[in-house]
């Protein structure tokens, strides 16, 4: 009674939870910062100042940095334009096992060349988490990296990003293996189809492989509710509705699945299903063979392998 | 206040890096006076406090202290006390480019033309990779910077945030880190051409033909236009160095000429 898709579903179900773990927990990770610095802002009346905001930061952050298993190399916060009472803006941001702080954005006119990095501005418009990169990263890490971030909520507003930095390079080791149970050629690929790290050895990270693999709108991504069209969201998931709705799907792979509340700000969101499907590789690596896509649930990310 | 770009952000990194041993006062004076002169720290900027800049410059706080004392002596920055206060940057953009002048002045023709060949090696690989690479939201990003609204004050400051993001989209660390170091050296030089109008426009004239390029995937114009336009602005530099090393009252800029043939 299974059909190929489930079939497949569930050979790949447990490597490619391999391979979004990493990403999800430290999105946890740093979501867990939220509730602290949600009551730091609560009242918009009373902002907090700069310092506050380091002050409760510095402990969070050094207990994730620290940690000797996982490769991050920085993390923190990054406050909102006017969000803090003393300052345009204020950067929490923490990098290395020494928690060198870094201190020129202190630098108030420094605000402009970090606000519009999308690491801030895409989780600050869509409400949601992200992950950023590869991409050089010259005004912090100084390295090619990957940067997640969640929308920080208080008081009715926005009040920044909470974040985490990690090096491309120390994610090769990481989920290679996993990538590797997936497919011999398998490659994870972020929202715009670039290449993060690949089980085919002669695939740079970096490449722009597979545009169109995530789909922001009618993905496996996650999606608030009113931020689709109608067009486009024949297989929209209703808030409350996603588990009947799910039920009559044919759910492609590794899919989340239920809607949930969203970290935040309470809001119902849904994730929406696709049927399985392929895309067409860029490039010469590939010539004459099309690319499967496994979803990675509510992360704007893809795995991907050519069909033979 | 002057709104910061890109590679202002990381210039100030070098300006604010760790230090080695020996006369360090002098050393964090002189750093940031560069920083000045290369228009990384414009007029009005309040610089990082005593305790930031030691712990940022790796030297003890009464050094920091000591080399405040030394700029400000020299008029190149104020201290304000109150709640608004701080050491602020006290040059004006006039002065600023003065110093660059002194500084393109000393250079031979030799150096000059040098330090252009490493820069353009290293952007038009750059391009080159970055036309690879780029997705067409990439390509949008790069216009948006010359299209965007750039109060820096500082001449060509919207092309070196263009060629730094440009570097950037190489994909390589390496790379973007060497051109952040060389750009660092021939940016101030460009500021000083970038005062002529005309001269800024057919530099972001070159750029535009960039993200044309990129939108295209076409490496090879990519690296093309940034080699012309590169070319073009050397020559626009060599220029400028004979004006200002012609100038037979100036005994030091003669003494160039000589050495440089």
């Amino acid at each position: 009674m299974s059909s190929p898709a489930e079939l497949a579903a569930e050979r790949h179900a447990e490597p490619l939870a391999d391979v979004t773990g990493f990403f999800e927990e430290i999105l946890a990770e740093v979501s867990d910062w939220v509730p602290a610095l949600a009551e730091l802002f609560a009242d918009p009346a009373r902002p907090p100042g700069g310092k506050q905001v380091t002050t409760t930061m510095q402990p969070l952050v050094a207990a994730l940095v620290k940690r000797g298993d996982w490769p991050v190399v920085g993390a923190g916060f990054v406050a909102a334009d006017q969000a803090v009472a003393d300052a345009a803006w204020h950067m929490a941001w923490w990098q290395g096992e020494t928690m060198e702080r870094l201190v020129l954005p202190a630098l108030a006119s420094a605000s402009d060349a970090y606000m519009r990095r999308e690491w801030f501005i895409r989780p600050m418009a869509t409400g949601l988490p992200h992950v950023t990169g590869p991409y050089v990263d010259f005004l912090c890490t100084d390295e090619y990296t990957m940067t997640m971030t969640v929308p920080v909520a208080a008081g009715g507003r926005k009040v920044g990003v909470a974040g985490a930095d990690v090096f491309v390079e120390s994610l090769e080791r990481l989920l290679l293996p996993a990538l590797k149970k997936l497919h011999p050629a398998a490659s994870l690929v972020n929202h715009v189809g670039r290449v993060v790290v690949s089980a085919d050895a002669q695939l740079a990270a970096g490449t722009l492989l597979a545009p169109g693999a995530v789909q922001a709108e009618a993905g496996g991504t996650l999606v608030a509710p009113g931020a689709v069209q109608a067009e486009t969201a024949g297989t929209l998931v209703a808030p409350g509705a996603a588990q009947g709705e799910a039920d009559r799907q044919d759910w492609s792979v590794g899919q989340a699945l239920a809607a949930e509340e969203s970290s935040s700000g309470g809001e119902a969101i849904a994730y929406l299903p696709t049927a399985p499907r392929t895309v067409q590789p860029r490039g010469e690596r590939y010539p004459g063979l099309k690319l499967t896509v496994l979803d990675c649930g509510r992360l704007p990310l893809a795995v991907v392998y050519p069909e033979a | 206040m002057p709104k910061d770009s890109p590679p202002r952000q990381r210039l100030l990194a070098a300006v604010f890096a760790p230090l080695g041993e020996g006369g360090k006062a002098q050393r964090v004076e002189d750093r940031i006076v560069e920083g000045i002169a290369a228009g990384v720290l414009a007029d009005g900027d309040r610089l990082p406090s005593e305790a930031e800049l030691a712990s940022s410059m790796g030297v003890a706080t009464v050094t920091a202290r000591e080399a405040l004392v030394g700029l400000r002596s020299r008029g190149l920055v104020a201290t304000r006390r109150g709640r608004e206060g701080g050491t602020f940057v006290t040059v004006p953009t006039g002065r600023r480019a003065e110093l660059v002048r002194g500084r393109l002045g000393r250079m031979s023709r030799v150096e000059l033309r040098d330090l252009a060949i490493h820069y353009r090696a290293i952007a038009a690989t750059a391009a080159e990779l970055a036309a690879d690479f780029a997705d067409p939201d990439d390509a949008e990003a790069l216009r948006r910077i010359l299209h965007g609204s750039h109060p820096s004050g500082v001449g060509g400051a919207v092309v070196g945030e263009f060629l730094l993001e440009l570097a950037a989209l190489s994909q390589s660390a390496r790379l973007t880190r060497e051109f952040v170091r060389l750009y660092k050296d021939f940016g101030p030089l460009m500021s000083l051409l970038h005062e002529d109008d005309e001269f800024d426009a057919t530099m972001v004239a070159y750029c535009e033909r960039i993200a044309d390029a990129l939108a295209a995937a076409d490496a090879a114009a990519a690296r093309e236009t940034v080699t012309e336009q590169i070319h073009t602005g050397l020559a626009a530099l060599i220029d400028e160095h004979a004006r200002l090393t012609d100038r037979p009252a100036d005994p030091t800029s003669a003494t160039d000429q000589r050495r440089t043939g």
